[in-house]
């Protein structure tokens, strides 16, 4: 993994989550940078959803080949100024092919948010359960799952994918980032659902529910859950950017998403040498991909601290 | 008399103490050590004793959240430790818990609703009455039961524990300090709807409490434990009368009056050095190494609970003499 997802969630998240529901989206919406930071993403998940719309819209496609915006005179460099924008191409195009960038871009970050969410949410079902029996039955599921993520956290993942992905040339790309992001990101997850849920299955009421009768399931399912879906919530947006730019860093190498699917990793790899001659080339999929993780990040970090009165700023 | 609705005979309970990395066992520590007690239904047990002397415990094991090391408990005449996961949870029916923090016994994700119909989901019932009747019973109001645990006040709230206890109808409640997280103000209140409750219901209470000044307002009998083991028991009024254990006396005598002039005249025990570890008890009387009597047979031999009044009994070499001072 690229960038190592280091959230740490505080205890006290999980006793005010209950607490305040309706007001914590209001807390949240107060601070400047986290309404800005929502704004964001918001943004972020329209465009993604709203690829085909926008293509349509301009007439473009992220696959065709525009010859007539390059000048092959000057090596495939698009015509006219910055990078070849123009009425048409509202970001230019990709020197060489001509592709239309803005296209490429609204495509890509379809499936950077695609990949983005699915491999978390891999990785939260994976973590949350696992992280849970360990917290919960403590004794020998914890020795297990606690090995077996100590393991995962230790192992050199980046290299792993690397030759994972060479060596499984035929599959789909897009489903084994999904899988290995999930598989090496849930003992991020589980390690802090299994603090909580530690905590949560001595609490009084975790008792109070034994003494009425409440079968394990029921402990599990009933009483202690739903005091996780606060940390839970807070290590979700932690870890979308962190699988984005993961992504990103993948296909740079080469080993992410395959062209022709557009991929904002990808575009920065095929513009670096073009860097010189076309930077705005090399700076629409990097803002986006900088923005992008930014925000999640900011929003992230905003949940957190709404979710822990502890940790409250002015 | 029919069977007692609770008995408890020479229950044990040893924690192992694990070391280090490896989870060496280091040993046991003994919280309760051969305890015994009875409550007839309607009536109120109430255990006192400082922090650390398995009152606690007691409680846990009766409610069956821990597992005595031996020893029994039969709940109207059925042995605890026989049964199986569904029987037990039959009996569950008619013992109940009511715990010292009444937030943090409330699940904070639901609802007063969803906390007072839990009792009979667990229970594969269906509820025999609204749950706005149980709350009108513990004296909250109807339109509270959309609400979450944190928009009530701590005596609110334990009214809510109250009310989940009560909602399957149980014979016996144990109650693990229900006060002591309360204003004082507040204690008064939730005691007194305790005892209305009783009234009603003819509940039996298992009272758990650090404070003699609860204990004496709602109890029917008394057990003072010291160091996991009962030093003393008798009528409530008989133990305030006429303590026979130094322990006892020493409790009795930090209860502040009321009356000014008899509390500045008040004659006070202070018990030297701290509660032994239970890691490590002392030999024979475990109250001797802070004990103002003590003599050499306390080291050597424990004393036995005997009854020397009827209704009264105490595990000391020298009980006080019967007639001497107390509060009257």
């Amino acid at each position: 993994m690229t960038t190592a997802l280091t959230t740490s969630v505080p205890s006290g998240a999980t006793r005010s989550v209950g607490r305040q529901e309706v007001s914590a989206l209001r807390r949240l919406l107060k601070q400047p940078s986290a309404a800005a930071a929502l704004t964001v993403v918001a943004i972020l998940v329209l465009i993604a959803l709203m690829a085909p719309l926008i293509t349509l819209a301009t007439g473009t496609s992220p696959t065709q080949f525009h010859s007539e915006a390059v000048d092959p005179a000057l090596g495939g460099l698009p015509r006219g100024a910055a990078g070849g924008i123009s009425a048409k191409h509202l970001l230019g195009v990709e020197p060489g092919s001509g592709r239309d960038i803005l296209a490429r871009v609204v495509y890509g970050a379809r499936v950077s948010l695609l990949i983005a969410v699915l491999a978390t949410g891999l990785s939260l079902v994976l973590g949350t359960t696992l992280g849970l029996a360990a917290g919960f039955f403590g004794g020998w599921a914890d020795a297990v799952v606690g090995r077996l993520m100590d393991l995962l956290l230790s192992f050199p993942s980046l290299i792993f994918m690397i030759a994972l992905i060479s060596a499984a040339p035929g599959v789909n790309r897009e489903l084994l980032l999904v899988v290995v992001l999930g598989f090496f990101g849930w003992p991020y997850v589980g390690r802090i659902v299994r603090s909580q849920a530690m905590v949560l299955a001595r609490g009084e009421f975790v008792a109070a529910a034994r003494v009425l009768g409440a079968s394990r399931r029921a402990l599990l399912l009933r009483e202690v859950l739903p005091n996780l879906s606060g940390p839970v919530l807070v290590v979700a947006t932690m870890s979308i950017p962190s699988y984005i730019a993961t992504e990103a860093g993948l296909s740079f190498l080469g080993i992410g998403v395959r062209p022709p699917t557009p991929s904002w990793g990808q575009m920065i790899a095929s513009a670096v040498p073009w860097y010189a001659a076309d930077p705005v080339y090399f700076l629409i999929p990097g803002a986006c991909l900088f923005v992008s993780v930014l925000a999640f990040n900011v929003l992230g970090d905003a949940i957190r601290d709404v979710l822990d009165p502890r940790s409250q700023r002015r | 008399m029919n069977a007692p609705l609770l008995e408890v005979q020479d229950l044990v309970k040893r924690f192992p103490v694990r070391h280090g990395l490896t989870r060496r066992l280091a040993g046991y520590v003994t919280a309760v050590d051969g305890v015994s007690l009875r409550v007839e239904p309607g009536e109120t047990l109430g255990v006192v004793g400082e922090s650390g002397c398995g009152k606690s415990t007691v409680a846990r094991l009766i409610t069956r959240l821990i597992e005595p090391t031996s020893g029994t408990i039969r709940v109207a005449g059925r042995e605890l430790h026989k049964l199986d996961e569904a029987a037990i949870r039959t009996v569950r029916r008619d013992l109940q818990m009511i715990f010292q923090d009444p937030f943090s016994s409330l699940n904070p994700r639901k609802t007063v609703r969803q906390i007072l119909t839990a009792p009979f989901r667990y229970q594969g019932l269906a509820p025999d009455e609204p749950v706005e009747h149980l709350l009108e019973r513990v004296g909250l109001r109807p339109e509270h039961a959309a609400r979450y645990p944190h928009e009530f006040s701590g005596g609110q709230a334990q009214r809510i524990g109250i009310a989940r206890a009560l909602a399957l109808r149980p014979k016996l409640v144990v109650c693990d300090e229900p006060v002591s997280a309360l204003d004082v103000s507040v204690q008064a209140q939730i005691l007194n709807l305790l005892k209305d409750l009783q009234d009603e219901y003819r509940l039996a209470y298992v009272f758990i409490a650090h404070d003699l000044g609860a204990v004496r307002q709602i109890s029917t009998r008394i057990v003072v434990m010291y160091l996991g083991t009962v030093v003393e028991a008798a009528d409530r009024d008989a133990l305030f009368a006429h303590a026979a254990h130094p322990y006892t006396h020493a409790l009795l005598s930090a209860v502040p009056l009321p009356d000014p002039d008899a509390e500045r005249a008040r004659e006070r025990i202070v018990l030297r050095g701290d509660l032994p570890s239970p890691l490590n008890p002392p030999t024979g009387c475990p109250f001797r190494t802070r004990c103002p009597k003590a003599a050499e047979i306390c080291t050597a031999e424990r004393p036995a609970l005997r009854l020397i009044a009827p209704g009264q009994e105490v595990a000391c070499h020298f009980p006080e003499p019967l007639t001497v001072e107390g509060t009257p």
